[in-house]
Protein backbone atom coordinates (compact mmCIF):
# COMPACT_ATOMS: atom_id res chain seq x y z
CA UNK A 1 0.00 0.00 0.00
CA UNK A 2 1.29 3.64 -0.66
CA UNK A 3 0.77 6.53 1.02
CA UNK A 4 -0.35 9.99 -0.53
CA UNK A 5 3.13 11.36 0.28
CA UNK A 6 4.86 8.58 -1.94
CA UNK A 7 2.60 9.37 -4.18
CA UNK A 8 3.00 13.14 -4.13
CA UNK A 9 6.68 12.53 -4.27
CA UNK A 10 6.10 10.56 -7.72
CA UNK A 11 3.78 12.93 -9.24
CA UNK A 12 6.56 15.53 -8.56
CA UNK A 13 10.22 14.00 -9.31
CA UNK A 14 9.05 10.76 -10.98
CA UNK A 15 10.80 8.37 -8.15
CA UNK A 16 11.20 8.25 -4.07
CA UNK A 17 12.97 6.49 -2.07
CA UNK A 18 10.87 3.18 -0.46
CA UNK A 19 11.12 0.93 2.66
CA UNK A 20 9.46 -2.30 1.57
CA UNK A 21 8.29 -4.71 4.15
CA UNK A 22 8.40 -7.97 2.65
CA UNK A 23 6.27 -11.31 3.76
CA UNK A 24 8.36 -13.02 6.87
CA UNK A 25 8.20 -15.86 4.63
CA UNK A 26 9.80 -14.13 1.83
CA UNK A 27 12.78 -12.34 4.11
CA UNK A 28 13.52 -15.69 5.65
CA UNK A 29 13.42 -17.68 2.63
CA UNK A 30 16.41 -16.02 0.69
CA UNK A 31 19.38 -17.62 1.75
CA UNK A 32 21.59 -14.77 1.83
CA UNK A 33 21.07 -10.63 1.63
CA UNK A 34 22.57 -10.43 -1.83
CA UNK A 35 19.68 -13.37 -2.55
CA UNK A 36 17.38 -11.49 -0.97
CA UNK A 37 18.28 -7.86 -2.47
CA UNK A 38 18.52 -10.02 -6.58
CA UNK A 39 14.82 -11.20 -6.34
CA UNK A 40 13.40 -7.84 -5.96
CA UNK A 41 16.17 -5.71 -7.36
CA UNK A 42 14.63 -4.91 -10.87
CA UNK A 43 11.78 -3.26 -9.03
CA UNK A 44 14.20 -0.48 -7.75
CA UNK A 45 16.48 2.35 -9.86
CA UNK A 46 19.11 4.49 -9.51
CA UNK A 47 17.47 7.93 -10.16
CA UNK A 48 20.50 9.68 -11.26
CA UNK A 49 24.47 9.80 -12.04
CA UNK A 50 25.31 11.55 -8.72
CA UNK A 51 23.39 9.21 -6.55
CA UNK A 52 25.20 5.98 -8.51
CA UNK A 53 28.47 7.33 -7.68
CA UNK A 54 27.39 8.06 -4.13
CA UNK A 55 26.18 4.68 -3.83
CA UNK A 56 29.03 2.96 -5.47
CA UNK A 57 31.51 5.38 -3.03
CA UNK A 58 29.77 4.21 -0.08
CA UNK A 59 29.32 0.50 -1.00
CA UNK A 60 33.16 0.72 -1.57
CA UNK A 61 34.09 2.32 1.80
CA UNK A 62 31.70 -0.57 3.35
CA UNK A 63 33.47 -3.03 1.31
CA UNK A 64 37.01 -1.94 2.38
CA UNK A 65 35.70 -2.13 5.79
CA UNK A 66 33.82 -5.09 6.65
CA UNK A 67 32.25 -7.01 3.49
CA UNK A 68 35.42 -7.41 1.27
CA UNK A 69 33.02 -7.88 -1.83
CA UNK A 70 34.57 -7.98 -5.26
CA UNK A 71 31.67 -7.53 -7.25
CA UNK A 72 30.27 -4.29 -9.09
CA UNK A 73 28.90 -2.30 -6.06
CA UNK A 74 27.85 0.33 -8.20
CA UNK A 75 24.69 -1.82 -9.37
CA UNK A 76 23.59 -2.12 -6.14
CA UNK A 77 20.12 -1.02 -6.44
CA UNK A 78 18.66 -2.45 -3.00
CA UNK A 79 19.46 -3.00 0.14
CA UNK A 80 17.33 -5.42 2.01
CA UNK A 81 17.57 -5.69 5.77
CA UNK A 82 16.63 -9.46 6.61
CA UNK A 83 16.28 -9.45 10.27
CA UNK A 84 14.17 -6.45 9.90
CA UNK A 85 12.27 -7.93 7.19
CA UNK A 86 12.87 -4.64 5.18
CA UNK A 87 14.10 -3.37 1.87
CA UNK A 88 14.78 0.12 0.95
CA UNK A 89 15.77 2.04 -2.37
CA UNK A 90 14.98 4.20 -4.86
CA UNK A 91 12.01 3.17 -7.22
CA UNK A 92 9.96 5.07 -9.98
CA UNK A 93 6.18 4.67 -11.11
CA UNK A 94 6.75 1.50 -13.04
CA UNK A 95 8.64 0.14 -9.92
CA UNK A 96 6.46 1.02 -7.48
CA UNK A 97 3.60 -0.97 -9.33
CA UNK A 98 5.52 -4.01 -9.80
CA UNK A 99 6.74 -4.30 -6.04
CA UNK A 100 2.89 -3.85 -4.76
CA UNK A 101 1.61 -6.59 -7.29
CA UNK A 102 5.05 -8.64 -5.49
CA UNK A 103 3.95 -11.43 -3.95
CA UNK A 104 7.08 -11.19 -1.82
CA UNK A 105 5.98 -7.95 -0.80
CA UNK A 106 3.64 -6.64 2.00
CA UNK A 107 3.50 -2.84 1.38
CA UNK A 108 5.47 -0.10 0.34
CA UNK A 109 5.98 2.76 2.11
CA UNK A 110 7.86 6.42 1.79
CA UNK A 111 11.12 6.38 3.16
CA UNK A 112 11.11 9.46 5.96
CA UNK A 113 13.52 11.88 4.33
CA UNK A 114 15.79 12.72 7.19
CA UNK A 115 17.71 15.05 5.13
CA UNK A 116 14.75 17.50 4.90
CA UNK A 117 14.31 17.87 8.48
CA UNK A 118 14.70 21.82 8.75
CA UNK A 119 16.87 22.07 12.19
CA UNK A 120 15.42 25.08 14.18
CA UNK A 121 17.51 25.17 17.66
CA UNK A 122 20.79 24.81 18.93
CA UNK A 123 22.44 21.60 17.85
CA UNK A 124 24.72 19.32 19.94
CA UNK A 125 28.30 19.58 19.00
CA UNK A 126 31.25 18.00 19.47
CA UNK A 127 34.33 20.38 20.64
CA UNK A 128 37.23 20.65 17.94
CA UNK A 129 40.76 21.38 18.92
CA UNK A 130 40.56 24.75 18.10
CA UNK A 131 38.40 26.29 14.84
CA UNK A 132 40.42 29.13 12.26
CA UNK A 133 40.56 32.52 12.51
CA UNK A 134 38.95 32.55 8.85
CA UNK A 135 36.01 30.58 10.34
CA UNK A 136 35.64 32.92 13.37
CA UNK A 137 36.24 36.32 11.44
CA UNK A 138 33.03 34.93 8.92
CA UNK A 139 30.88 34.52 12.08
CA UNK A 140 30.29 30.94 10.77
CA UNK A 141 29.56 28.92 14.20
CA UNK A 142 26.34 30.52 14.84
CA UNK A 143 24.98 28.76 11.69
CA UNK A 144 26.70 25.67 12.60
CA UNK A 145 24.87 25.21 15.84
CA UNK A 146 21.79 25.97 14.38
CA UNK A 147 22.39 22.71 11.81
CA UNK A 148 23.94 24.36 9.21
CA UNK A 149 26.82 22.75 8.13
CA UNK A 150 26.54 22.51 4.59
CA UNK A 151 25.15 19.10 4.50
CA UNK A 152 23.40 18.21 1.53
CA UNK A 153 24.78 20.91 -0.41
CA UNK A 154 27.66 20.27 -3.41
CA UNK A 155 29.39 22.99 -4.00
CA UNK A 156 31.92 22.43 -7.47
CA UNK A 157 35.67 23.10 -7.37
CA UNK A 158 37.71 23.49 -10.12
CA UNK A 159 41.41 23.28 -9.68
CA UNK A 160 44.94 21.40 -9.28
CA UNK A 161 42.72 18.30 -8.36
CA UNK A 162 42.14 17.03 -4.73
CA UNK A 163 43.50 14.28 -2.36
CA UNK A 164 40.60 12.20 -1.84
CA UNK A 165 42.66 10.28 1.26
CA UNK A 166 43.43 12.75 3.15
CA UNK A 167 41.84 11.92 6.38
CA UNK A 168 40.41 16.07 6.20
CA UNK A 169 38.29 15.58 3.46
CA UNK A 170 36.78 11.52 3.91
CA UNK A 171 32.95 12.03 3.55
CA UNK A 172 34.03 15.26 1.85
CA UNK A 173 34.51 14.59 -2.17
CA UNK A 174 31.05 13.92 -3.81
CA UNK A 175 32.42 13.77 -7.04
CA UNK A 176 35.62 13.98 -8.85
CA UNK A 177 36.57 14.39 -12.55
CA UNK A 178 39.94 14.59 -14.06
CA UNK A 179 40.04 15.81 -17.92
CA UNK A 180 42.46 14.56 -20.36
CA UNK A 181 44.54 16.92 -22.74
CA UNK A 182 41.76 17.40 -25.06
CA UNK A 183 39.13 18.12 -22.41
CA UNK A 184 37.34 15.23 -22.45
CA UNK A 185 36.63 13.51 -19.08
CA UNK A 186 39.02 10.54 -18.03
CA UNK A 187 37.34 7.34 -16.70
CA UNK A 188 37.33 6.23 -13.53
CA UNK A 189 39.53 8.75 -12.38
CA UNK A 190 40.46 8.52 -8.23
CA UNK A 191 40.54 11.76 -6.24
CA UNK A 192 44.17 13.45 -6.46
CA UNK A 193 45.86 16.26 -6.39
CA UNK A 194 48.27 17.27 -9.09
CA UNK A 195 50.03 19.70 -6.79
CA UNK A 196 48.99 20.72 -3.24
CA UNK A 197 46.95 24.34 -3.85
CA UNK A 198 43.41 21.96 -4.70
CA UNK A 199 43.56 19.97 -1.76
CA UNK A 200 44.16 23.05 0.41
CA UNK A 201 41.16 25.40 -1.42
CA UNK A 202 38.97 21.79 -0.97
CA UNK A 203 39.81 21.75 2.90
CA UNK A 204 38.97 25.29 3.65
CA UNK A 205 35.47 24.78 1.38
CA UNK A 206 34.76 21.27 3.30
CA UNK A 207 37.34 20.02 5.37
CA UNK A 208 36.34 18.17 7.94
CA UNK A 209 37.24 18.79 11.99
CA UNK A 210 40.18 16.66 13.37
CA UNK A 211 43.42 17.17 15.00
CA UNK A 212 44.26 20.45 13.17
CA UNK A 213 40.83 21.83 14.53
CA UNK A 214 38.19 22.81 12.48
CA UNK A 215 39.02 24.90 9.14
CA UNK A 216 36.45 23.46 6.83
CA UNK A 217 33.87 26.25 6.68
CA UNK A 218 30.94 23.80 5.47
CA UNK A 219 32.12 20.65 6.92
CA UNK A 220 29.37 18.32 5.58
CA UNK A 221 29.16 19.85 2.35
CA UNK A 222 30.38 17.47 -0.77
CA UNK A 223 32.73 18.79 -3.29
CA UNK A 224 31.99 17.91 -7.09
CA UNK A 225 36.08 17.99 -8.20
CA UNK A 226 37.70 18.82 -11.17
CA UNK A 227 41.07 19.00 -11.45
CA UNK A 228 41.40 21.11 -14.39
CA UNK A 229 45.11 22.52 -13.74
CA UNK A 230 47.88 20.11 -14.59
CA UNK A 231 49.59 21.93 -17.51
CA UNK A 232 48.65 21.79 -20.79
CA UNK A 233 45.57 22.62 -22.73
CA UNK A 234 44.13 24.34 -18.98
CA UNK A 235 42.07 26.53 -20.67
CA UNK A 236 40.23 23.39 -22.24
CA UNK A 237 39.77 21.77 -19.04
CA UNK A 238 38.51 24.73 -17.18
CA UNK A 239 35.82 24.74 -19.95
CA UNK A 240 34.89 20.86 -20.00
CA UNK A 241 35.21 21.57 -15.98
CA UNK A 242 32.71 24.23 -15.78
CA UNK A 243 30.41 21.94 -18.05
CA UNK A 244 30.60 19.37 -15.45
CA UNK A 245 29.88 20.66 -12.10
CA UNK A 246 26.83 22.25 -13.51
CA UNK A 247 25.73 18.23 -14.57
CA UNK A 248 26.89 17.47 -11.28
CA UNK A 249 24.10 19.80 -9.41
CA UNK A 250 26.73 22.03 -7.80
CA UNK A 251 24.91 25.52 -6.90
CA UNK A 252 28.24 27.62 -5.96
CA UNK A 253 31.23 27.30 -8.16
CA UNK A 254 34.63 27.74 -5.96
CA UNK A 255 37.76 28.08 -8.17
CA UNK A 256 41.11 29.95 -7.59
CA UNK A 257 42.68 30.49 -10.50
CA UNK A 258 42.17 33.36 -13.15
CA UNK A 259 44.36 34.86 -16.30
CA UNK A 260 46.35 38.45 -15.42
CA UNK A 261 44.39 41.05 -16.59
CA UNK A 262 41.19 41.21 -18.09
CA UNK A 263 39.75 39.16 -20.95
CA UNK A 264 36.56 38.63 -22.43
CA UNK A 265 37.11 35.30 -23.30
CA UNK A 266 34.97 33.62 -20.12
CA UNK A 267 32.02 36.25 -20.30
CA UNK A 268 29.77 33.89 -21.81
CA UNK A 269 30.66 30.52 -20.11
CA UNK A 270 30.13 32.94 -16.60
CA UNK A 271 26.84 33.78 -18.36
CA UNK A 272 25.84 30.38 -19.16
CA UNK A 273 27.17 29.40 -15.26
CA UNK A 274 24.97 32.10 -14.02
CA UNK A 275 21.76 31.06 -15.80
CA UNK A 276 22.07 27.58 -14.61
CA UNK A 277 21.50 29.02 -11.31
CA UNK A 278 24.94 28.33 -10.24
CA UNK A 279 26.91 31.17 -7.84
CA UNK A 280 30.67 31.54 -9.38
CA UNK A 281 33.25 32.42 -6.72
CA UNK A 282 36.51 33.60 -8.26
CA UNK A 283 39.41 35.05 -6.77
CA UNK A 284 40.76 38.30 -7.62
CA UNK A 285 44.18 37.47 -7.96
CA UNK A 286 47.61 38.24 -6.08
CA UNK A 287 49.37 40.54 -8.05
CA UNK A 288 48.30 43.78 -5.55
CA UNK A 289 46.49 46.79 -5.79
CA UNK A 290 45.58 47.69 -9.44
CA UNK A 291 45.82 44.22 -10.42
CA UNK A 292 43.07 41.31 -11.10
CA UNK A 293 42.57 38.49 -13.22
CA UNK A 294 40.03 37.18 -15.29
CA UNK A 295 37.26 36.38 -14.30
CA UNK A 296 37.78 36.77 -10.96
CA UNK A 297 37.22 40.52 -11.96
CA UNK A 298 33.62 40.24 -13.80
CA UNK A 299 30.92 42.25 -12.62
CA UNK A 300 28.93 38.92 -12.95
CA UNK A 301 30.82 37.18 -10.78
CA UNK A 302 31.27 37.15 -6.93
CA UNK A 303 34.98 38.17 -6.32
CA UNK A 304 36.98 37.36 -3.39
CA UNK A 305 40.31 39.19 -2.16
CA UNK A 306 42.61 38.64 0.83
CA UNK A 307 41.82 39.77 4.39
CA UNK A 308 44.38 39.28 7.25
CA UNK A 309 43.72 38.17 10.81
CA UNK A 310 44.33 42.27 11.77
CA UNK A 311 41.60 43.38 9.48
CA UNK A 312 44.16 45.12 6.97
CA UNK A 313 44.06 44.03 3.39
CA UNK A 314 47.47 42.34 2.55
CA UNK A 315 49.85 43.88 -0.10
CA UNK A 316 49.49 40.80 -2.20
CA UNK A 317 45.19 40.99 -2.41
CA UNK A 318 43.93 42.36 -6.33
CA UNK A 319 41.68 45.50 -6.64
CA UNK A 320 41.12 47.20 -9.96
CA UNK A 321 38.24 49.71 -10.59
CA UNK A 322 36.93 49.05 -14.09
CA UNK A 323 34.96 51.90 -16.44
CA UNK A 324 31.22 49.75 -16.33
CA UNK A 325 28.09 50.69 -15.13
CA UNK A 326 27.48 47.96 -12.76
CA UNK A 327 29.84 46.48 -10.01
CA UNK A 328 33.25 48.45 -10.96
CA UNK A 329 35.52 47.62 -8.41
CA UNK A 330 36.65 43.99 -8.03
CA UNK A 331 37.00 42.08 -5.60
CA UNK A 332 33.14 42.53 -4.38
CA UNK A 333 34.34 41.07 -0.90
CA UNK A 334 37.47 40.45 0.99
CA UNK A 335 37.32 36.94 3.32
CA UNK A 336 40.36 35.78 5.46
CA UNK A 337 43.18 34.87 3.28
CA UNK A 338 46.56 35.24 5.39
CA UNK A 339 47.74 32.39 7.40
CA UNK A 340 45.26 30.04 6.10
CA UNK A 341 45.56 26.54 7.28
CA UNK A 342 44.51 23.44 5.53
CA UNK A 343 44.89 20.19 4.48
CA UNK A 344 47.49 19.53 1.80
CA UNK A 345 48.46 15.86 -0.10
CA UNK A 346 50.26 13.36 2.05
CA UNK A 347 48.08 13.72 4.80
CA UNK A 348 49.20 16.60 6.47
CA UNK A 349 48.60 20.61 6.73
CA UNK A 350 50.17 23.89 5.74
CA UNK A 351 49.17 27.76 5.95
CA UNK A 352 49.30 29.77 3.06
CA UNK A 353 48.83 33.26 2.17
CA UNK A 354 46.49 34.38 -1.17
CA UNK A 355 43.06 34.91 -2.42
CA UNK A 356 42.79 31.38 -3.38
CA UNK A 357 42.55 30.62 0.03
CA UNK A 358 40.26 33.38 1.06
CA UNK A 359 37.88 32.24 -1.81
CA UNK A 360 36.79 29.37 -0.71
CA UNK A 361 35.71 30.42 2.64
CA UNK A 362 33.28 32.68 0.90
CA UNK A 363 32.05 29.70 -1.65
CA UNK A 364 31.74 27.34 1.78
CA UNK A 365 29.52 30.25 3.46
CA UNK A 366 27.71 30.51 0.34
CA UNK A 367 27.30 26.34 1.10
CA UNK A 368 25.64 26.99 4.87
CA UNK A 369 23.30 29.42 3.34
CA UNK A 370 22.05 27.56 0.60
CA UNK A 371 21.25 24.72 2.86
CA UNK A 372 19.97 27.48 4.95
CA UNK A 373 17.48 28.25 1.79
CA UNK A 374 17.36 25.73 -0.45
CA UNK A 375 14.90 27.46 -2.75
CA UNK A 376 17.51 30.38 -3.13
CA UNK A 377 18.70 31.75 -6.48
CA UNK A 378 22.47 32.09 -7.06
CA UNK A 379 22.05 35.78 -6.96
CA UNK A 380 19.82 35.61 -3.87
CA UNK A 381 22.49 34.27 -2.46
CA UNK A 382 25.14 36.49 -3.84
CA UNK A 383 23.25 39.72 -2.74
CA UNK A 384 22.78 38.30 0.86
CA UNK A 385 26.80 37.68 1.30
CA UNK A 386 27.21 41.26 -0.08
CA UNK A 387 24.75 42.68 2.54
CA UNK A 388 26.08 41.28 4.59
CA UNK A 389 29.84 42.88 4.34
CA UNK A 390 30.88 45.38 6.70
CA UNK A 391 33.88 47.44 5.35
CA UNK A 392 36.86 47.20 8.78
CA UNK A 393 38.20 50.47 9.91
CA UNK A 394 41.29 51.71 7.97
CA UNK A 395 40.47 49.58 5.04
CA UNK A 396 39.44 51.90 1.85
CA UNK A 397 36.78 51.34 -0.62
CA UNK A 398 39.06 50.68 -3.60
CA UNK A 399 41.01 48.10 -1.37
CA UNK A 400 38.11 45.88 0.35
CA UNK A 401 34.98 47.14 -2.05
CA UNK A 402 32.39 46.21 0.96
CA UNK A 403 34.29 44.43 3.16
CA UNK A 404 33.99 41.36 5.19
CA UNK A 405 30.77 38.95 5.33
CA UNK A 406 28.92 37.95 8.20
CA UNK A 407 27.53 34.91 8.19
CA UNK A 408 24.84 35.52 10.90
CA UNK A 409 23.94 38.75 8.79
CA UNK A 410 23.72 36.96 5.66
CA UNK A 411 21.59 34.31 7.00
CA UNK A 412 19.10 36.83 8.20
CA UNK A 413 19.11 38.84 4.86
CA UNK A 414 18.64 35.75 2.95
CA UNK A 415 16.16 33.71 5.15
CA UNK A 416 14.33 36.81 6.54
CA UNK A 417 14.11 35.08 10.31
CA UNK A 418 16.67 35.16 12.93
CA UNK A 419 19.31 32.53 13.90
CA UNK A 420 17.63 30.56 17.12
CA UNK A 421 18.74 32.52 19.97
CA UNK A 422 20.61 29.62 21.61
CA UNK A 423 22.81 29.29 18.29
CA UNK A 424 23.26 32.60 18.16
CA UNK A 425 24.23 33.34 21.25
CA UNK A 426 27.21 30.78 20.98
CA UNK A 427 29.21 33.12 19.07
CA UNK A 428 32.95 33.51 19.03
CA UNK A 429 34.86 37.30 19.85
CA UNK A 430 35.20 38.59 16.43
CA UNK A 431 37.73 41.38 17.23
CA UNK A 432 40.63 41.13 14.91
CA UNK A 433 42.63 40.61 18.54
CA UNK A 434 40.76 38.06 19.58
CA UNK A 435 40.28 36.03 16.43
CA UNK A 436 42.39 33.28 16.88
CA UNK A 437 42.26 32.91 20.65
CA UNK A 438 39.14 31.47 21.05
CA UNK A 439 39.42 27.61 20.30
CA UNK A 440 36.88 26.37 21.62
CA UNK A 441 34.18 26.79 19.30
CA UNK A 442 31.78 23.99 18.67
CA UNK A 443 31.34 22.18 15.45
CA UNK A 444 27.80 19.82 15.00
CA UNK A 445 29.28 16.84 15.05
CA UNK A 446 27.29 13.53 14.88
CA UNK A 447 27.44 10.54 17.36
CA UNK A 448 28.74 12.88 20.07
CA UNK A 449 27.83 11.42 24.28
CA UNK A 450 24.21 12.65 25.14
CA UNK A 451 26.10 13.91 28.08
CA UNK A 452 28.28 16.18 26.36
CA UNK A 453 25.52 17.44 24.11
CA UNK A 454 23.17 18.11 27.23
CA UNK A 455 26.02 20.00 29.42
CA UNK A 456 26.98 22.38 25.97
CA UNK A 457 23.36 23.10 25.30
CA UNK A 458 23.00 24.00 29.10
CA UNK A 459 25.82 25.80 28.71
CA UNK A 460 24.41 27.64 25.37
CA UNK A 461 20.97 28.74 26.95
CA UNK A 462 23.22 29.87 30.13
CA UNK A 463 25.14 31.99 27.86
CA UNK A 464 22.24 33.40 26.23
CA UNK A 465 20.03 34.19 29.26
CA UNK A 466 23.35 36.12 30.38
CA UNK A 467 23.81 38.46 27.13
CA UNK A 468 22.26 41.03 26.35
CA UNK A 469 19.96 41.63 22.87
CA UNK A 470 23.12 40.73 20.86
CA UNK A 471 24.19 43.04 18.30
CA UNK A 472 24.81 40.39 16.03
CA UNK A 473 21.74 39.02 13.98
CA UNK A 474 19.97 41.73 15.26
CA UNK A 475 19.35 43.87 12.16
CA UNK A 476 16.20 42.93 10.33
CA UNK A 477 16.85 44.60 7.54
CA UNK A 478 15.97 43.07 4.03
CA UNK A 479 18.40 43.70 1.11
CA UNK A 480 16.08 44.85 -2.14
CA UNK B 1 26.03 40.10 -20.29
CA UNK B 2 29.13 41.68 -21.41
CA UNK B 3 31.32 44.51 -19.37
CA UNK B 4 32.70 46.16 -22.34
CA UNK B 5 35.88 46.66 -21.41
CA UNK B 6 38.84 46.08 -23.67
CA UNK B 7 40.89 43.23 -23.16
CA UNK B 8 43.89 44.26 -21.25
CA UNK B 9 47.05 44.47 -24.28
CA UNK B 10 48.47 41.25 -23.35
CA UNK B 11 44.96 39.79 -24.28
CA UNK B 12 44.37 41.38 -27.01
CA UNK B 13 44.28 39.35 -30.48
CA UNK B 14 47.47 41.65 -31.81
CA UNK B 15 49.27 40.12 -28.49
CA UNK B 16 48.19 36.63 -28.97
CA UNK B 17 49.29 36.45 -32.41
CA UNK B 18 52.30 37.93 -31.93
CA UNK B 19 53.39 35.45 -29.32
CA UNK B 20 51.75 32.57 -31.45
CA UNK B 21 54.46 33.52 -34.16
CA UNK B 22 57.23 33.26 -31.67
CA UNK B 23 56.04 29.70 -30.32
CA UNK B 24 55.05 27.81 -33.34
CA UNK B 25 57.14 26.73 -36.48
CA UNK B 26 56.75 24.16 -38.71
CA UNK B 27 56.02 20.97 -37.17
CA UNK B 28 55.73 22.82 -34.01
CA UNK B 29 52.24 23.46 -33.73
CA UNK B 30 50.44 25.69 -30.97
CA UNK B 31 46.87 25.56 -29.66
CA UNK B 32 44.40 28.06 -29.22
CA UNK B 33 41.23 28.74 -27.69
CA UNK B 34 38.92 30.28 -29.78
CA UNK B 35 35.83 32.62 -27.93
CA UNK B 36 33.03 33.25 -30.56
CA UNK B 37 30.51 36.35 -29.74
CA UNK B 38 27.68 35.98 -27.66
CA UNK B 39 25.13 35.66 -30.87
CA UNK B 40 26.31 32.79 -32.44
CA UNK B 41 24.00 30.41 -31.55
CA UNK B 42 24.94 27.52 -29.53
CA UNK B 43 23.61 24.64 -31.50
CA UNK B 44 25.19 25.81 -34.85
CA UNK B 45 28.55 25.62 -32.82
CA UNK B 46 30.26 22.42 -33.97
CA UNK B 47 29.18 23.67 -37.54
CA UNK B 48 30.15 27.39 -36.77
CA UNK B 49 33.57 26.04 -35.47
CA UNK B 50 34.43 24.12 -38.94
CA UNK B 51 33.29 27.27 -40.89
CA UNK B 52 35.75 29.33 -39.59
CA UNK B 53 38.62 26.65 -39.40
CA UNK B 54 38.05 25.75 -43.37
CA UNK B 55 37.43 29.75 -44.00
CA UNK B 56 41.05 29.89 -43.07
CA UNK B 57 42.86 27.11 -44.33
CA UNK B 58 41.14 27.96 -47.69
CA UNK B 59 42.59 31.75 -47.24
CA UNK B 60 45.73 30.09 -46.50
CA UNK B 61 45.92 27.43 -48.73
CA UNK B 62 46.64 25.18 -46.09
CA UNK B 63 45.57 21.72 -46.56
CA UNK B 64 43.25 19.74 -44.09
CA UNK B 65 46.23 18.22 -42.07
CA UNK B 66 47.72 21.11 -40.87
CA UNK B 67 45.14 22.18 -38.63
CA UNK B 68 43.24 19.94 -36.17
CA UNK B 69 40.33 20.95 -34.37
CA UNK B 70 39.80 19.86 -30.38
CA UNK B 71 36.67 20.18 -28.52
CA UNK B 72 34.13 22.19 -28.99
CA UNK B 73 32.67 23.88 -25.54
CA UNK B 74 28.91 24.84 -26.18
CA UNK B 75 28.38 26.55 -22.76
CA UNK B 76 31.15 28.54 -23.23
CA UNK B 77 30.58 29.14 -27.12
CA UNK B 78 33.98 27.96 -27.46
CA UNK B 79 36.64 25.17 -29.93
CA UNK B 80 40.49 24.84 -29.51
CA UNK B 81 42.38 24.04 -32.46
CA UNK B 82 45.75 23.65 -33.00
CA UNK B 83 48.22 24.27 -36.19
CA UNK B 84 51.69 25.18 -36.71
CA UNK B 85 50.86 28.14 -38.66
CA UNK B 86 50.45 31.71 -37.10
CA UNK B 87 48.94 33.39 -40.04
CA UNK B 88 45.65 30.80 -39.32
CA UNK B 89 45.53 31.95 -35.78
CA UNK B 90 45.48 35.53 -37.43
CA UNK B 91 43.00 35.00 -40.10
CA UNK B 92 40.38 33.46 -36.75
CA UNK B 93 41.29 36.22 -34.99
CA UNK B 94 40.50 38.92 -37.46
CA UNK B 95 36.84 37.45 -37.94
CA UNK B 96 34.08 39.36 -36.45
CA UNK B 97 32.12 36.25 -34.65
CA UNK B 98 35.33 35.57 -33.35
CA UNK B 99 35.34 38.07 -29.65
CA UNK B 100 39.14 36.99 -28.75
CA UNK B 101 41.77 34.14 -28.85
CA UNK B 102 44.05 32.50 -26.22
CA UNK B 103 46.54 29.89 -26.21
CA UNK B 104 45.27 26.89 -24.91
CA UNK B 105 48.26 26.69 -22.42
CA UNK B 106 48.57 29.45 -19.62
CA UNK B 107 51.25 28.66 -17.48
CA UNK B 108 50.29 31.20 -14.85
CA UNK B 109 46.36 30.57 -14.49
CA UNK B 110 47.06 29.69 -10.57
CA UNK B 111 47.48 32.61 -8.51
CA UNK B 112 50.57 31.36 -6.59
CA UNK B 113 49.93 31.22 -2.58
CA UNK B 114 52.58 32.90 -0.51
CA UNK B 115 54.26 32.39 2.64
CA UNK B 116 53.78 28.51 2.26
CA UNK B 117 54.67 26.87 5.50
CA UNK B 118 54.12 23.04 6.82
CA UNK B 119 52.06 22.58 10.02
CA UNK B 120 53.75 20.07 12.35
Amino acid sequence: MSTSSLEDTMAAIGYAKVIVALKPVAAAAAVTTRAAEGAIENHFIIPSDNLASSLAMSARASASRKFKRTESLASRRVRVYQNLGLAIGYTDVSGLAALEADPQVEKVIKAPELSLIRPVGAQDAKLAASTSWGIQRLNVEPLWNAGYTGKGIIVGHLDTGVDGTHPALQGAIGSFAEFDLAGDQVPNAKATDSGEHGTHTAGTIAGRAGSKGAFGVAPEAKLASAMVIEGGQVIDRILAGMDWIIGEGARIMSMSLGLRGYTPAFQTVIDALRAANVLPVIAVGNEGAMTSRSPGNYSNVLSVGALDANDTIPFFSGSQKFVRPNDPLAPDVVAPGVGILSCVPGGTYKTMDGTSMATPHVAGLAALLLQAKPTATATQLEQAILGSCTRPAGVSEDRGNRGVPDAVKAYTLLTGTMLPAAAAAAVAPRSPRAVGKSAREKMPVRGSANRTKKAAARKRVAASKGKASGKRGGSKKKKA
Amino acid sequence: MTDNIKASPEWQSEAVVKRLRKSTAPGQPASVQVFLNDDVSASDLPAKAQQIIDDASASLNLTPDAVKIGKVHRLAKSFSVSSDDADFFDAIAKRDDVKSILESTQPDILPKPLNVREEP
